[in-house]
């Protein structure tokens, strides 16, 4: 019979975009639908009773050093994500946020990180659990964070201090890498809507301005490129050649980034204009990852990537071969990035298209297809798995990182932070079409 | 993530949503998780499996193609939220696939719209006119035919 109906499924006008995070059971529906089922041959539970963190304290970390992710944000999330043995969750959160209120101003630790540019200054998940608890010393740090980064760039930014503000336009700001630029945004849009601060409302326009008219955007691939310098940095150059037309991103930059520019998005208070332009911006980083985020052959992002003068893309693990190891962990990185475009476009090739078949140089690699390889990647190797395609390990806030005594989320500090826009309504994501 | 409040559509949509996770998570995720309670949380990274990297993530269960007629296969299709003020479209042809690769007709086929929003046959489109009010309705399904008998 040629004469098949869809599922039934709900229309409708709001007045604005909205968005709640995704509960455990939405991931475990997405699992579902997906038709993955639990190895049990593995010890990870898949919904643990946690609900003391006992002897679980924050003292003197490295913020620069071993962060990658707003912990308050991602221990207050797994703790918001379920409804019973949850509380070491909150515990952890709660560790983190007595770290930033009672010693992290004029901290080392602090003053590290500015002289790496404040690219590991986190304030959103801090503002968030004072929103939440009504905690006003929680709220009160979250805003001298965000001061201290408006003041920063208010002078100068990197060009400081004794300056002004960076000319949108006239300034490349994914120069040194996009994560300190982006986790400024991202504090600067959650404070100045939770605050209605004047400080934090001019950083977020004026770090959309930057990034949407940014000078290292290149318009032909949809991507912002690293600096020369940077390129340095990344230790490719050699054998790549800035001169010679190519040109690096670092794949967890850009998920901390679209993180970025969706918490804007979804502001109530940033304009309309600036929120198509940043959906543009998504859409167009997202259509170049789905081509070319993961490696053709091993089947795996890598920390840094990109395009070659000459054509193509390369990935930094294979750039020299043969290639022996890799760290796949970052193929997560891209996921909540790629669901973004599907949202944004109803195009069903961001969220969950087949992989590419063997021997083909590009894409399209999905949403579904980049978690399922990134969640299951074991560290060094091309080929082992936790476990197979239709099985699940373990969910994506109940795998701690035991090589740094477990104080953080394992991958990267935290799969949940990358990916869980993938599970909203059980695994089918709400669109919001555009015009 | 910036939680936001609930929306009108939201409200209208929570017991459809509900019901459709419930419906899923009492299969074996629910049942596995129920069960793996209690567990220690660090220390994995034990038991691995080798796959091949472009082996296969969607899951069995695709109907194979027939020796005559495959009928069309829809994907999920989702809640489709447009923006007060904002005229946009949608197209929902890349939801439906015809392993024949017949020319698929797709029409309403139960469900009334919300006011402002309708539904072209021909871009196979729901599209908002940008000025009618805010409004949700559950419960739509399009038809995908063939053609064929």
């Amino acid at each position: 019979m040629g004469i098949v109906t869809s599922n039934p499924f709900t229309v409708g006008i709001t007045t604005a975009p909205t968005f709640s995070m995704p509960t455990v059971a939405d991931e475990l529906a997405t699992y579902a639908l997906w038709g993955w089922t639990p190895d049990t041959t593995l010890p990870a539970p898949a919904n643990p009773v946690f609900d003391s963190a006992a002897g679980y304290t924050i003292s003197g970390p490295d913020i620069h050093g071993d962060t990658e992710g707003d912990d308050v944000w991602a221990y207050l999330q797994a703790f918001n994500r379920r409804t019973t043995g949850r509380n070491g969750y909150l515990q952890r959160a709660q560790a983190w946020r007595n770290y930033y209120v009672n010693s992290f101003e004029n901290s080392p630790e602090q003053g590290n990180d500015e002289s790496f540019l404040f690219d590991h200054f986190y304030g959103w998940g801090l503002q968030q659990f004072g929103t939440q608890f009504a905690d006003a010393g929680a709220t009160a740090e979250a805003l001298k964070i965000c001061t201290t980064l408006h003041d920063w760039w208010a002078a100068g930014g990197r060009n400081g201090p004794g300056r002004t503000w960076p000319v949108a336009g006239a300034f490349d700001i994914a120069h040194y890498g996009h994560r300190g630029p982006s986790r400024n945004l991202h504090t600067a849009v959650i404070v100045a809507d939770a605050t209605g601060d004047a400080k934090a409302i001019e950083l977020r326009d004026r770090l959309i301005e930057l990034w949407l008219q940014s000078t290292d955007w290149d318009n032909v691939n949809g991507m912002y490129w690293v600096s020369s310098e940077q390129m340095g940095f990344y230790n490719v150059s050699p054998p790549l050649s800035f001169a010679a037309g190519d040109r690096a991103v670092s794949s967890f930059h850009i998920g901390q980034l679209a993180e970025a520019f969706f918490a804007a998005w979804l502001s109530p208070n940033v304009t309309s204009d600036r929120k198509t332009r940043l959906r543009a911006k998504i859409v167009a980083m997202a259509t170049w990852m789905r081509a070319n985020g993961l490696d053709p052959n091993v089947r795996y992002s890598s920390d840094e990537l990109g395009i070659k003068g000459s054509g193509g893309a390369w990935w930094n693990y294979s750039l020299v071969p043969p290639v022996t190891t890799w760290d796949g962990v970052y193929t997560i990185s891209i996921v909540n990035l790629l669901v973004m475009a599907y949202k944004f476009t109803g195009d069903t090739t961001f969220l969950s298209a087949p992989p590419p078949p063997a021997g083909s140089t590009t894409g399209p690699y999905s949403a579904k297809y980049c978690f399922n390889r990134g969640t299951k990647n074991i560290f060094g190797s091309t080929t082992t798995r936790e476990c197979a395609d239709n099985k699940f390990g373990h969910l994506v806030d109940t795998k701690f990182d035991t090589s740094t005594g477990s104080v953080y989320l394992y991958n990267n500090k935290g799969e949940l932070q990358y990916t869980y826009l993938i599970f909203e309504n059980g695994g089918v994501p709400t669109v919001f079409p555009s015009s | 993530m910036k939680d936001e409040g609930s929306s009108t559509m939201d409200n209208a949509c929570y017991a459809e949503r509900r019901a459709f996770l419930k419906a899923l998570t009492t299969t074996t995720a629910a049942a596995w998780a129920v069960g793996a309670c209690g567990g220690a949380v660090s220390g994995l990274g034990g038991t691995t499996t080798s796959t091949a990297p472009g082996g296969p993530v969607t899951p069995p269960g695709s109907t194979p193609t027939p020796p005559g007629n495959a009928s069309p296969v829809w994907q999920t299709v989702p809640t489709i939220s447009f923006t007060q003020g904002f005229p946009a479209s949608i197209s929902i042809a890349n939801f439906v696939t015809d392993a024949n690769g017949d020319a698929l007709a797709i029409a309403l086929n139960s469900g009334t719209l919300p006011p402002g929003v309708t539904f072209n046959t021909s871009t196979k489109s729901f599209v908002y006119d940008g000025n009618s009010p805010v409004a949700s309705t559950s419960g739509i399904v399009l038809l995908a035919n063939d053609g064929r008998p």
